[in-house]
């Protein structure tokens, strides 16, 4: 293009970029880090296979209560638990569970864990980042929390939801415990944040009673922290009845009141806590006998906090809170008595213990104010792309972009016997099944609905005399066909590198035929001829019944 | 503190005793359902009584009862008896039954030896365990462990209570007096679905509860008469107690007393009359020419029924104990589930032969199975053997 003659070129002005939005969007590229951690614990969660088997078991249930729009009275699975008090504790995380895998599979229902996973490591790590003030110590914390849960958990466990739940108690209760911090924490006009406390906790809790019987763990860290203001008041008022009417001891105590009345929230009311106590005590009783080992991963885990704990307690300046101190308690007990407590305690000691070090750090910094990190929409704009990285490469993304993933259920539990529930399926027993429980809830979720078994990994459904026919049973101990038969029990599938005597005795084909066989599995049924059938061919009764030459003793009542 | 904080502390404390009260009712009537659930079901004194339902005397006549019958007296007179025979043979005769033979007890002396603890550590010596222990709650009985105890759970208890003993009757233990009523107690609150042989617990069910009120099993598990109807049928037909004919004979006292007391619900009685009528047509099929049945009674093998197996001393057993029970089970059967009449007859007849033929010595050994069969001749000419007994004294 040519200017006209004598025009003078003119410079190009071109208006800045400036952006709309509010520079609160605006990330540090260390939040970036941040971010992108959380993307990738996302990533992990969601690729890595389910393998505790009592999902597969809990999406069964699920299933039943979709299907039925009811609660089960007995376990759908177990037919020989008919009779036996039964109560759907997570019948919510159940339906939940059932629903993602009507909606897409087992890679539905790891998507869902995925993200129940994700909430509560974010829930976690602000907890954490309220009491500790840095960053930085709220993802260690939550590394070390993440530490303790895998030491007894697997992926997929059903206490994932519980775990959730604790976390956002936690980050409710560092909100409170942060009002209470505050100079006018006791004056009569309750701050507005509180006034969203109440009902946050109450639906926490209604829908935790829900979701997992271990609502218990949040009423106890809520009585710990109740107990531990009222103590920390006392000591100040010099008085219990003064401490009563403080607003904050009776704000933490009522607080406990309200968490345990919402757990009424349930479709058992009340029974849902007896049945939780009486689960409890029969956990407690279960690992009495072997207790924590301290040469096992969490009994070292256990010791270490012990040391760490000593280190922080004796090198901090900031005073132990009568709180802090319950809670170390009350969750160190547990965790002597069952080493099921391990991932509540490792949770609950970073909780306790992170203001603390967060403290040491600041003491040992000096009086010196960190520096504002830059802040920058680039940033912002990375976090975003790593989010959705993540999503694409997640299988969560598979609905939405439509990508075809090779291999059926990944979800799945690894070691599952896909080539057993194709024959069980194929070829429907019309016994029972007896199968290592591991399967059986594999199979619960593979199988029709009609297929009873046994028994499944919630043992302790079923009565006292099943549990210990079956170890006969797996132990090859005389009489152990016979007992099968008592059960009804016309196929066997047996987990030929863990029951190998059993995998050698059934080999008689007089008495058991093979139906399936691999590397880790064998299906027998039990080889029973058909008996023919035959219709009654006419009656008699009626020749026999005139010409009665006695009439029937009558026997009445007999003293002698 | 100020008077708004006053109010305040009020309001606390007052919402701290209506929390407290309200666990204490909650927690009081929880304890009163959970001892509701725990209670015992209501019991009647008298066990009910099935009599039989039919007379034939093709099946065994006049003559031919009075010869068996008086081939099984219960000659158990002596040291150590054991409390097989003595259970079998108060059932089938009865706690009133006198005999002339002097080795014959009488029904009084079987009923001594087997609930009254001095009469038992007589016969059996000091040392010897006794067979009623007072458990933790009711009285239980020894059971499979030698010749001093009973054979099957709840044997004993299903004897007294066909024999017509209430359960007032006196029994006395080690430990003092008791009565049936504390043997049916620890029976109901330690009975199993899942145990070994519940068919002897699941008779006396039937013969004493007055209604299908539920109850908890020590196991935690809610019993009803379904759920044991459904346990009884759920074993293979020829797994359980003398190969599985005991299971027929319960399943069919339950069918009757259900017509008094209402035990069962409508689809599980459908379904115990479809069982017993298929158990029927397989023993109408595998029914050998001679009359009798062997193991394979639940037609499952291959081999034409009419084939004659060799009778030896070893397959009489058997034979004996199964025809002898099925005619007792058929005896008290309604007429949807009775067989055509020439099966019994053949069955009625090859018994009669049978017994008659047999030592003494073998009728001794036999004695418990005996008294099977001489108990189902009985019943099939309309009554008990105490009262042909009785009328039939020449025998006696």
């Amino acid at each position: 293009m040519s200017l006209p003659i004598g025009a003078e070129r003119q410079p190009c002005v071109t208006p800045a970029l400036m952006p709309v939005l509010s520079t609160r969007w605006a990330l540090a590229w260390r939040h970036m880090g941040v971010v992108a951690g959380f993307c990738g614990l996302f990533l992990l969660f969601d690729l890595l296979p389910l393998d505790d088997s009592r999902v597969w078991l809990n999406v069964r249930h699920g299933r039943y209560i979709v299907e039925h729009h009811a609660l089960p009275v007995a376990d759908p699975v177990q037919p020989l638990a008919e009779g036996m008090p039964f109560v759907a504790t997570g019948w919510l995380a159940q339906v939940a569970l059932a629903l993602a895998d009507a909606a897409g599979g087992p890679q539905q229902v790891a998507n869902l864990l995925a993200a129940f996973g994700l909430l509560g490591a974010l829930l976690l790590a602000r907890a954490f980042y309220l009491r500790s003030g840095r960053l930085s110590l709220a993802l260690a914390g939550l590394a070390i929390a993440l530490l303790a849960a895998c030491s007894t958990l697997s992926p997929g466990c059903p206490e994932l939801t519980g775990i959730t739940c604790f976390a956002t108690l936690l980050w409710l209760a560092a909100k409170v415990q942060r009002l209470d911090a505050e100079p006018d924490c006791d004056t009569d006009r309750p701050s507005r944040t509180m006034w969203l406390v109440w009902p946050a906790v109450a639906v926490l809790f209604a829908t935790w009673a829900n979701l997992h019987n271990s609502f218990f763990v949040g009423i106890a860290l809520l009585a710990c922290l109740a107990i531990g203001r009222l103590v920390e008041v006392s000591v100040a008022e010099r008085s219990v009845v003064r401490a009563l009417g403080n607003r904050s001891a009776q704000r933490w105590i009522l607080l406990a009141e309200g968490a345990l009345l919402a757990t009424l929230v349930n479709p058992y009311g009340v029974n849902l806590w007896l049945d939780g106590l009486g689960m409890q005590w029969q956990e407690l009783l279960a690992s009495s006998g072997d207790g924590l080992s301290v040469s096992s991963f969490p009994g070292m885990m256990f010791l270490l906090s012990l040391a760490a704990l000593a280190v922080v307690f004796r090198y901090s300046r900031r005073r132990v809170q009568p709180a802090e101190v319950a809670i170390l308690a009350a969750f160190g007990a547990a965790v002597v008595v069952t080493g099921h407590a391990v991932p509540w305690y490792g949770i609950a000691f970073v909780f306790a213990i992170s203001p603390h070090v967060g403290h040491m750090l600041e003491a040992r910094r000096g009086h010196a104010t960190p520096s504002e990190p830059h802040r920058s929409f680039a940033a912002s704009l990375a976090c975003l792309l790593a989010i959705w990285c993540a999503f694409a490469f997640s299988p969560a993304s598979q609905s939405l972009l439509g990508r075809e993933r090779s291999g059926s259920n990944p979800g799945l539990y690894r070691a599952f016997p896909w080539g057993v529930a194709e024959y069980l399926r194929a070829h429907p027993p019309q016994g029972l099944v007896f199968a290592p429980t591991r399967w059986t809830n594999g199979f619960a979720w593979a199988c029709p609905a009609e297929m009873g078994f046994v028994m499944t990994s919630d043992a302790d459904h079923v009565p006292r005399r099943v549990r210990i026919d079956c170890d006969s049973v797996v132990r090859v101990r005389p009489g152990w066909e016979q007992l099968l038969r008592k059960y009804n029990v016309d196929t066997l599938v047996i987990d030929k590198q863990r029951h190998p005597d059993l995998a050698a005795t059934v080999r008689r084909p007089e008495r058991w035929n093979i139906g399936y066989e691999d590397d880790a599995a064998l299906v027998v049924r039990a080889a029973r001829a058909a008996p023919q059938v035959c219709p009654i061919q006419g009656g008699c009764c009626d020749e026999h019944r005139p010409g009665s030459t006695s009439a029937p003793v009558r026997r009445g009542r007999t003293s002698l | 503190m100020n008077r708004t904080g006053s109010y305040r502390a009020l309001i606390f404390l007052a919402i701290q005793i209506v929390l407290l009260a309200g666990l204490a009712a909650v927690g009081r009537g929880k304890s009163r359902e959970t001892a509701a659930r725990w209670s015992l079901p209501p019991v009647s004194n008298a066990p009910l009584e099935i009599p039989p339902l039919y007379n034939d005397p093709r099946v065994v006549d006049d003559a031919q009862l009075a010869a068996v019958l008086a081939k099984l007296p219960p000659r158990l007179r002596g040291p150590e008896p054991r409390i097989y025979n003595l259970d079998h043979a108060l059932r089938f005769w009865g706690p009133e039954a006198r005999f002339r033979d002097p080795q014959a007890l009488s029904g009084g002396e079987i009923a001594d030896l087997l609930l009254d603890h001095a009469a038992f550590a007589k016969a059996w010596g000091p040392k010897t365990k006794p067979l009623l222990m007072p458990g933790v709650e009711g009285l239980e009985v020894r059971v499979k462990d030698g010749f001093a105890s009973s054979s099957h759970v709840d044997h004993v208890l299903s004897t007294v209570a066909e024999a017509g003993l209430s359960l007032d009757y006196p029994v006395a233990t080690p430990r003092g007096r008791a009565t049936v009523a504390d043997m049916l107690k620890h029976s109901l609150r330690h009975f199993s679905l899942n145990q070994y042989e519940p068919e002897f617990s699941a008779l006396v069910y039937a013969l004493h509860l007055r209604s299908n009120r539920p109850w908890v099993s020590a196991e935690g598990q809610q019993i009803t008469f379904d759920r044991i109807a459904e346990r009884l049928m759920r074993d293979p037909l020829t797994d359980g107690v003398c190969y599985g004919t005991h299971r027929l004979y319960d399943l069919t006292v339950l069918l009757r007393a259900d017509e008094k007391r209402h035990l069962l619900s409508p689809e599980c009685r459908t379904r115990i009359v479809g069982y017993l009528q298929n158990a029927t047509a397989r023993l109408v099929a595998s029914q050998r020419r001679a009359g009798y049945w062997d193991k394979t009674w639940d037609n499952s093998t291959t081999s034409a029924p009419a084939d004659e197996a060799a009778t030896t001393a070893d397959s009489l057993s058997p034979q004996l104990v199964i025809t002898g029970h099925v005619l007792e089970w058929w005896a008290l059967s309604p007429q949807e589930i009775a067989p055509p009449c020439d099966t019994v007859i053949r069955a009625g007849q090859w018994l009669v032969r049978t017994v008659g033929d047999m030592e003494p010595k073998q009728v001794e050994e036999g004695y418990a199975y005996l008294s099977h069969v001489g108990r189902a001749l009985a019943l099939w000419r309309g009554n008990y053997p105490a009262w042909f007994l009785k009328h039939l004294p020449a025998q006696n």
